[in-house]
This record gives C-alpha cells, structure tokens and sequence, in this order.
C-alpha cells in the first residue's frame, strides 16, 4: 500500500494533488479512455477525479491504497457519465463534437489521440462489454492484483477471476476475427 | 514456456498509452487552487473581495542560479554561542549550532520536471519546470527558496531520501495569483549512473523565506544532537567561466552520548555579505552538501571521538566572490 502522510496547509494539500497527478495520473485517465472511448472526455473526467480526490483529501483514510481509491473514484465517474442523458441522448453529436475538437487540439495531443485510436489492443479492448473491460484493464493494463481491481470495482475476487478468464477469450476471439479480416 | 496470463500482461505492456497532459495537470491544479481560494473566502467573511482568476500566459523563462545554497536563522528561536572557527576566508565566520528553523511551503508549485538535456551532454544536465503561483498574492523571488533533490522514486520524502539535493532559485521576476513561468536549472555534479542518466526522479519544492515557529511549519529543520565542528577551514578550489568550487574541511567531534553516522548528516553552508544575516536573505549563496569524514574508512563517530571531515566541493556563482564574504555552516540530522 502506498504510504499518504495527511498534510494540513492548503499548500501541503495541492502539493500532494499534484504528486498524485503524476503517480496515477496516467492510471485514472487511461481507465476513463477505456470507459467512454474518447481522450477529451477522459481527460474531462480525470480532472474531476483529481478533484474530487482532492476535496475529500481531509476525509482519507488510507484503508486502501491511493491509487485504488482514485480508480474506484473514476470508475464509478465513469459509469455515471456512461449513465447519463448526454452519452444517451446525445451520441451523435458528442461525436461531432469530439471530432470538432480534434481538429482544434494541439499536434502532440492529436497524434497522442491517433495513435491511441489505432492501437490494436485498445480497439479489441472498446469492443469488449464494460463488465469485462473494467477488470481486464485494471488487472493487465494497470497492474492491480485481483483483490485490489475487486477491492476498485465493489465485486467479489471470484467475479473478477471468471470476469478475466471471458475477457480473455473475447479478448482473442476479437483480435483473431480482426487479424483474419 | 510462457504462461497465458503473462503472455496477456506482455501484450498489455506494448498497448499505447495515454500521458496526462502538462495542460491537464495545470487545469486540475488551478481549479484546485481556485476552490482552495474560495474555501478560503468561505472561512473568512470579513474578506468578501471576489478572486479574481486570471491566468497569464509564460511569464517569462526563470534561469535558476547556477548553484545556490542555503542560510537558516530564525531570529526568534535561540541560537547557539559562535564557536570559535578558523575559516581560512571570509570574515567574523561563524559555526551555528542548536538551531531550529521552521520551514513552510510557498504557494508556488513546480509540476512537469523533466531533464531537457541529458547529463551526458556537453555543459552538463539542465532541468525544466512549470513553476505556478497557486495563492492569491504575488510571490516575489526574494519570498522562495528552492530545493531541489532526486529521489529513487516520484512519491518520496525529498529532503530525507535524495541521492542529490540542493538550494535553487525561484523565478526570475515577480509571479502574480494563477501566472506561471518555465524554469530550468544546471544541476552540477548530480550522480548520474553509467549509461550517463541521472540517478532518481526530479523532485522540486519552493519554501517561504519567511520562517516560521515549529508548530506552524511544513518542514523543520534541527541541527544535528552531539556534532561540533572546530576548526572550519572554507577552501577555494577554481574559478572558472561557469562558477566558483570551494570545498569545506572541518573537525566534527562527537559531544554527544550516541554514535554520530555521517551518511545520515547534511551541512548547511552559506555566504552573506554581513555578518549575521539569515540564510534567507536575498544576497546570500546558500548550499546543502553532505558530510564525509577525510579517511573513507571511517563512516561512524563515537561519543566522544573526533575526525576530519570534509563538505565535498561545492560551485557557486562566479561573481560576487562570495568566498570572500561571511561563512556559516550548521550541521543538520539527515532524517528531518
């Protein structure tokens, strides 16, 4: 578990937010790309992350490591988003939007965006159903142990063992299917 | 043979990735100090004036001093007698021992440190930083002191973990509320391994000036129990374009009832143009350098024994001399 020291100054505080941006930044904002499959608004949602994390900061206790608290933080953040009227009401022009904002991000961002989306086991991964996908990117892509991507997503280590052996087998029946295509 | 969960991790581990970026980070810390702001004003009703938040564009490149060195007095808390010193340069030396400073932490923050020149290369490693002004006054570069250090890893404590630590300036100019500036700095004779990489992660923390009481501080600095320094000797090395090495050569005795282990001290030294001025004060030339005892041998000093020891060389800046000027050392306890 990660050792969190309780700070009191405000300065303390956002010192601490920003060592936790850069310890688990990248974990937070690529469990959100996996979840809504788009960089902006997982970008949008690991902000908020952050700063919800940062608003409770006083109330952590650290029974459980800081980066499972934030990735529970966020996957929970994410299933709201993906529960809500603009993802099903608005689709269509959440995708205009997305690619409107594409063309006005900076060139590091968009490549960072293009080789995202062209990445083969990503794509495999956005196919899976969100029950296998959560737990396949907790366990493989951000290395958590069974009991800590249970301990993250409030299910039983059993769960998540059946849940990574079909996410496997989706997992290959995907990338054979893209491979043979 | 390879197991199939390792084969999935191995997959896994060459699947792009998404980086937060410095914008991301900035946006998440200003929105953070914004609400911090606001909590504030919410706390305090009498002060009712609206934050206004503006967030200026690059302030300005922040050259850090080449090297730059520490100096701690805290007028309010009781200051050791000057021992008798015998330092070679400078006038009315003195040794400070049993002192305690309270350190506090600016509102300004250094994010996205990153090495932009490799150690290897000609003229040595440069760092950069953003360094945001996340309170609500302006910060001056007289109000901060940097330090800067390298830890084996991202989350640990810089001042009792670095393989490398040292002072380093704040910006260059003035830091409105939400206003930011690249910094970047030479860290001269960071350890660096054998492919030439600096050893450990970046890690930079600006500290108020203003010191504090010890109750109110972030950090406390205490002069390490038992150690006397006698005969300090402040050594000029070479002057060269770049900066002016010295190194420190000193008795440490063991006046204490504990055995005194070197790689556990840290020496404060540090230059003033008057006598008697705070490490604080803007002209000083300040430096963190380890303690090692002359004959490599001996790593532990036993109550009531002595050795020669030796703060190895240390550049400053080249002009002022400040070897010329006042010198100070305080010998502090590295597990502070």
């Amino acid at each position: 578990m990660e050792e969190f020291q309780m700070e009191a100054g405000s300065s303390d505080r956002l010192d601490q937010l920003n060592t936790w941006v850069t310890e688990y930044g990248s974990d937070v904002l690529n469990l959100a790309y996996s979840y809504v499959k788009n960089y902006h608004v997982a970008q949008d949602i690991t902000q908020d992350v952050f700063l919800r994390a940062f608003t409770k900061i006083q109330t952590f206790r650290g029974d459980s490591g800081v980066k499972t608290w934030l990735l529970s933080i966020t996957a929970n953040r994410c299933k709201d988003y993906l529960r809500s009227w603009v993802v099903r009401h608005e689709t269509n022009d959440l995708t205009l939007q997305t690619e409107a904002t594409h063309q006005l991000g900076d060139d590091t961002e968009q490549a960072a965006i293009v080789r995202l989306e062209r990445d083969a086991l990503w794509r495999a991964v956005n196919r899976l159903p969100v029950k296998y996908r959560e737990v396949i990117v907790l366990f493989y892509q951000r290395e958590l142990s069974s009991a800590e991507v249970a301990q993250t997503l409030g299910i039983s280590e059993a769960t998540v063992r059946t849940r990574l052996h079909r996410g496997r087998a989706l997992m290959r029946e995907l990338m054979e299917g893209g491979e043979r295509s | 043979m390879t197991e199939p969960q390792d084969e999935w991790r191995l997959r896994f581990q060459e699947m792009m990735q998404a980086e937060v970026s410095e914008s991301l980070r900035r946006r998440i810390l200003e929105e953070a100090s914004q609400r911090e702001r606001e909590a504030m004003v919410r706390r305090q009703p009498r002060q009712t004036g609206a934050w206004k938040s503006w967030f200026a564009g690059l302030a300005g490149v922040c050259a850090a001093a080449v090297v730059a060195g520490v100096v701690w007095t805290d007028r309010s808390l009781p200051v050791a007698p000057t021992p008798p010193t015998a330092a070679t340069t400078g006038q009315s030396n003195r040794l400070l021992q049993e002192t305690v400073f309270g350190l506090q932490k600016s509102q300004l923050i250094a994010t996205g440190i990153k090495v932009v020149r490799p150690a290897n290369a000609p003229g040595g490693p440069i760092l950069q930083a953003t360094v945001t002004n996340i309170g609500n006054t302006v910060v001056t570069p007289q109000d901060v002191v940097g330090v800067l250090g390298f830890t084996q890893h991202p989350g640990q404590d810089l001042l009792s973990t670095s393989n490398w630590i040292d002072f380093v300036n704040g910006p260059s100019g003035p830091l409105a509320p939400g206003q930011y500036a690249t910094w970047s700095f030479n860290p001269i004779g960071v350890n660096v391994n054998s492919q030439g990489h600096i050893i450990g992660q970046p890690k930079l923390v600006f500290f108020s000036t203003k010191l504090v009481s010890p109750a109110k501080a972030d950090r406390i600095l205490t002069s390490a129990p038992g150690v006397q320094l006698q005969n300090v000797h402040v050594v000029p090395r070479s002057v060269s374009n770049t900066g002016r090495s010295f190194e420190v050569r000193a008795r440490l005795v063991n006046t204490g009832n504990k055995p005194i282990i070197l790689n556990q001290l840290l020496s404060l030294v540090w230059f003033s143009p008057q006598a008697g001025a705070s490490w604080t004060a803007a002209s000083a030339e300040r430096f963190f350098d380890q303690v090692e005892a002359v004959d490599p041998s001996t790593t532990i000093v036993a109550p009531g024994q002595s050795t020669e020891v030796v703060l190895p060389p240390l550049i400053g800046s080249n002009t002022p001399n400040f070897l010329q000027w006042n010198a100070n050392v305080l010998v502090i306890s590295h597990t502070w």
